[in-house]
């Protein structure tokens, strides 16, 4: 039998080794090298996306009755740390293989975050258990810039892709990841979802273009910019394009896509805002870099607050 | 088992509980501290990008290996002053400012522009992604004719 003093030794070894792991694992998950290759990130983010999903935890949930207020205790806990980057994607090619390949992207965005199926994962922990390492703060608006897409060349045979091009392609080419087209597949496989391209001046050479995902956030009320355009469309609708906009923006429906235009509303800034901010189905908006960088990333501007 | 031997389970027990909790928070203690020291280090060591920036763009109209015009005859360099010929030269600027060709949009990237002559030129990460603009007075030489033109640099920090 052992005596007291080398069981004490034992049991401090192990905890140092413990210790030191943990360290470890923790310092590796906080500085996860952005050296792994585009795959490697993809799946890695669709990981740990569908690991915080699965281990959410929602103690007494908030059912928005008087009961609330007598529960002991209310939160939700998601334990597990999203360890997504955002990915710099050089392409180059004629219309068609740009299209493609932003296309691809958009769709992938859409599969590395669930296809729909979470509401509000990339809000953090209503009780925050290790912020540092399982904390969202840097995810302002609740959403993810997935892809920066560099159109790396100095012409497009063609001159430039505009919007309605890009919805066309989305709409009428099939993804080669499911038997549907790409829209199909962002609009209704897994979870409802909606397609925003929000890039008036459509793809130009030597731009660089944000694919960004905006998981489902809220019930939209009476006054937010999507009642409306659900009433000019006749429900929600799956897909929208930003057209030119000089100084306002109306809504029409052309070919079952709800289409802005420079009709009525003021504010480009404000609309942007909006679209980014009130998402009642989880969404994919492709955008200019500035505006996806401002309002999704940490340079997020609420909508009341947005210049018009 | 007797009174001693269950004193002795008991100890050991509560050492390995000990031992537990406490491993657990010296560990958050660790990384949190380690994390706070990185952080502070790193703002205490930041440079604003402007001056960066600035400091980078000093070689475009000081270096004759640049566009800074140079006498033929006496080997003289005119800073602050642009030979036309020298900015319009194709792949000049490739010598004079390269950042890595695949990931060269992390770093600094610039579009020089003659606001009178109406020339612009790129580094070859610049992806018109315009973060801000600086502005020079400099002196171009075009055939020998010299005059006064704004340059203005358009500066890309990454993307």
């Amino acid at each position: 039998m052992l005596n007291k003093k080398a069981v004490a030794v034992n049991v401090l070894v192990i905890t140092i080794t413990s210790l030191l792991f943990l360290i470890i694992v923790g310092t590796v998950i906080k500085n996860i090298d952005t050296d792994l290759e585009e795959k490697e990130l993809e799946i890695l983010c669709e990981q740990t996306i569908s690991y915080r999903a699965t281990t959410a935890i929602q103690i007494n949930e908030d059912e928005g009755s008087a009961k609330d207020k007598f529960k002991l205790i209310q939160a939700t806990l998601k334990g597990s740390p999203v360890l997504c980057q955002t990915i710099d994607k050089k392409i180059k090619g004629d219309r068609e293989e740009i299209l493609e390949q932003v296309s691809d992207k958009m769709a992938k965005c859409w599969w590395m975050f669930g296809e729909g199926n979470y509401e509000e994962i990339l809000h953090g922990s209503s009780v925050d258990v290790l912020p540092f390492i399982f904390g969202t703060d840097e995810y302002q608006n609740g959403c993810f810039d997935c892809y920066n897409i560099i159109i790396d060349q100095d012409n497009i045979k063609g001159g430039d892709i505009t919007s309605e091009e890009l919805m066309d392609f989305v709409s009428t080419e099939t993804y080669s990841g499911s038997n549907m087209t790409y829209l199909e597949y962002i609009q209704s496989y897994g979870g409802p979802g909606r397609l925003v391209l929000m890039a008036p001046e459509g793809i130009k050479a030597n731009n660089v273009y944000t694919i960004s995902i905006a998981p489902k956030n809220k019930e939209i009320d009476e006054s937010a910019i999507w009642k409306g355009v659900g009433k000019i469309a006749g429900g929600i609708v799956g897909a929208v394009i930003l057209g030119a906009v000089t100084g306002g923006v109306g809504w029409i429906v052309v070919g079952g896509v709800l289409v802005a235009t420079g009709v009525t509303y003021s504010g480009w800034n404000n609309i942007k805002a909006a679209l980014m901010s009130e998402r009642e189905v989880s969404s994919i908006y492709f955008t200019h870099l500035d505006t996806g960088a401002n309002f999704c990333g940490t340079g997020y501007v609420d909508a009341s607050e947005a210049q018009p | 088992m007797d009174k001693k031997g269950e004193d002795f389970s008991f100890s050991i027990a509560r050492k390995q509980i000990f031992f537990l909790i406490i491993g657990f928070v010296m560990t958050i203690v660790i990384i949190g501290a380690t994390m706070m020291m990185v952080s502070y280090k790193t703002r205490l060591t930041a440079t604003p990008e402007n001056l960066e920036a600035e400091l980078i763009v000093l070689r475009f109209f000081n270096n004759p290996e640049c566009f800074v015009y140079q006498d033929q005859d006496s080997g003289r360099v005119y800073v602050n002053t642009i030979d036309l010929a020298k900015f319009q030269e194709p792949g000049r600027i490739e010598k004079c400012y390269s950042p890595e060709q695949e990931k060269g949009y992390q770093d600094y990237n610039f579009r020089l522009e003659l606001s009178g002559s109406g020339v612009n030129i790129t580094t070859n990460n610049y992806y018109n992604k315009n973060d801000f603009t600086l502005f020079k007075k400099v002196l171009v030489v075009d055939n020998g004719n010299f005059k006064e033109e704004e340059l203005a640099v358009y500066v890309q920090v990454d993307i």
